[in-house]
């Protein structure tokens, strides 16, 4: 009854923040615009047009990254049982980094899409280093395994990359890219992404009583008959998916899947069945209002809301670092 | 008739062999006990035994049938493991705890029934925390903690019940009370306990059957008696024991210890 109380006010806040995302910007739009564009679209009124093309995905997708972000964050922290944990931790974040940096030292130009699928295709070569370096290591695979191959793999591709920027000159183009990628979304792109979001969703609820049990210890979660392989490699496959994508989109939003899943399990405990879908509702509220205040605070210049969401999070990742007190 | 069987089984961590070559029985519907000193496998056993621990070679059986083989949500609606001191996430209370404890038992999603409801309160009587389940477990102290663990291992209502050290962190009283529950759940409800121990008199009082071990080998097995003895005591923990009887068990326990002369 609590949960669905809490479900019911943060969609509410966050359907708020969208409509809000509809009517704030350059142009001046009233709600009576908003009620018509949405309901009956005119493609030859201008204001129609900035609602429906520009700014309805814009925060759409807003939404969907920060809930894929965020998500993913409660799954890795699960896994790992670390508070700390995020998917950046599995080197997603520089894989697509580095093939952002190949298609603008070598094939400049590329439209939108094509650099989402590259990025893409990034964060799967660096996800699969990571697996094979655990997976063939022949040892047991531990989550601290996992996120030491992650940093290095990360180190490895962000040198690269960094080398690349430097020779080729490209290091302003990629930062102006990264900085405004969340601009350039349109429909198209978002009925790309959306599915495979919403696939990676269901992946992990299906496992998500598994994902509580693992949060406990493992020696619990297999004596309770969890099949840790299985989880795992579901888990894994969800969170390159989602944030994956989410990444190669808008690029690296740090410390969403770090804020919002903290936050999760303070309102709705230990359970990942509330703790996930909760986790993702915030951290779409968290992408969109930061997304609006990156856009409205200093208008009509922008400041990219990676930048703004990392100003909140980097206080929030020392307080919590301090009060970790379980090992990794 | 025995539910466990080890079969030639090397095991250990990453590189580092612990048993080689093992193999042990453990009886049906018995108290058993493994003693030995720190670092001679007790815990890496039953890890294995509770599939915990993959093996490298050999087989664990467990009623004849391979344990690795078989479904792990059957193999958890037969054995339940109390693993030692572990921490729960923060905020978590007693009662969502243990009723994790009926995971096996659930299809994904399924919520808890009447017969799991009766399952938990059972666990929460015996162990004695009906005062504390609402308080969040990371709350608790040592000794409240292993009991809530303890609690969530039982009312996962198996027929075999491991425990690596159950009687850590908890004063005198309420060890003899886990030993004595232990006990009783054994003679009345038939339920087969493995169990770890650090005091080897405990493990004199309440087993039927003790393995001592030793850097990864058996070095004596069977009724305490033949357990406790100077000679094997001498062996295994390095010490010169005084052996006299329990006056309330009759069991042979160590009245005093020096280091071996």
């Amino acid at each position: 009854m609590r949960y669905i109380m809490i479900f019911s006010i943060s969609t509410i806040v966050l359907v708020s923040g969208i409509l809000l995302s509809l009517y704030s910007g350059a142009a001046d739009i009233t709600a009576g615009d908003i009620r018509a564009a949405l309901l009956n679209f005119d493609a030859s009124d201008n204001v129609h047009v900035i609602i429906n093309e520009i700014r309805l995905p814009r925060a759409l997708a807003a939404a969907v990254v920060g809930a894929a972000f965020s998500v993913s964050g409660a799954v890795m922290q699960a896994m790992t049982r670390n508070p700390l944990a995020e998917p950046g931790l599995l080197g997603i974040n520089s894989g697509a980094l580095f093939f952002l940096t190949i298609a603008f030292s070598f094939f400049p130009h590329l439209p939108y899409l094509y650099l989402v699928l590259l990025s893409f295709a990034g964060v799967l070569f660096s996800a699969l280093i990571v697996f094979a370096a655990v997976y063939f290591s022949k040892s047991r695979m531990t989550p601290l395994k996992l996120i030491l191959a992650g940093v290095a793999v990360t180190l490895f591709f962000s040198s690269l990359s960094a080398a690349l920027q430097v020779y080729f000159d490209v290091g302003q183009e990629i930062a102006f890219w990264s900085a405004g990628a969340i601009q350039n979304i349109d429909w198209h792109n978002l009925l790309i992404i959306t599915p495979w979001f919403i696939i990676g969703m269901i992946m992990v609820m299906l496992i998500s009583s598994n994902l509580t049990a693992i949060s406990l210890n493992e020696e619990t979660a297999i004596s309770l008959g969890i099949h840790m392989t299985r989880t795992r490699i579901i888990a894994l496959l969800a969170v390159v998916i989602s944030a994956g994508l989410a990444v190669s989109a808008v690029g690296a939003v740090a410390f969403v899947g770090l804020i919002t899943p903290h936050i999760t399990r303070k309102i709705a405990g230990s359970d990942y069945k509330v703790i996930l879908p909760l986790s993702g509702v915030l951290g779409a509220v968290l992408v969109v209002y930061s997304d609006l205040a990156a856009r409205s605070l200093f208008a009509p210049v922008e400041i990219p809301v990676a930048v703004l969401i990392a100003l909140i999070g980097v206080p929030f990742f020392l307080y919590l670092a301090g009060r970790v007190r379980h090992e990794i | 008739m025995d539910i466990f069987e080890v079969r030639d089984v090397t095991t250990g961590y990453d590189k580092k062999v612990v048993i080689e070559n093992f193999n042990m029985t453990i009886p049906k519907g018995q108290i058993t006990s493994i003693v030995g000193p720190n670092g001679c496998g007790k815990t890496t056993l039953l890890h294995t035994l509770t599939r915990v621990l993959k093996i490298k070679y050999g087989a664990v059986l467990m009623d004849g049938k391979d344990i690795f083989a078989m479904n792990t949500k059957n193999v958890a609606k037969r054995l339940s493991l109390l693993p030692q001191m572990s921490n729960a996430p923060d905020g978590l209370t007693v009662r969502e705890l243990i009723g994790y404890g009926r995971h096996p038992h659930k299809k994904p999603f399924e919520g808890l029934n009447q017969w799991d409801y009766e399952n938990i309160d059972w666990a929460v009587d015996v162990t004695g925390i009906k005062a504390f389940t609402d308080r969040p477990v990371s709350e608790l102290s040592g000794g409240q903690k292993q009991r809530v663990w303890l609690a969530m291992a039982l009312a996962q209502n198996t027929d075999i019940i491991l425990l690596d050290e159950p009687t850590t962190y908890l004063d005198m009283k309420f060890q003899m009370e886990i030993l004595n529950l232990l006990k009783s759940l054994n003679e009345t409800a038939d339920k087969t306990i493995v169990m770890v121990l650090h005091d080897i008199n405990h493990a004199s009082r309440f087993s039927d059957h003790m393995i001592a071990l030793k850097e990864g080998g058996i070095r004596k097995l069977g009724k305490p008696e033949t357990v406790m003895t100077e000679s094997v005591l001498k062996e295994v923990f390095e010490v010169d024991a005084v052996i006299s009887e329990c006056p309330f068990t009759s069991r042979p326990i160590i009245t005093s210890y020096q280091l071996k002369g």
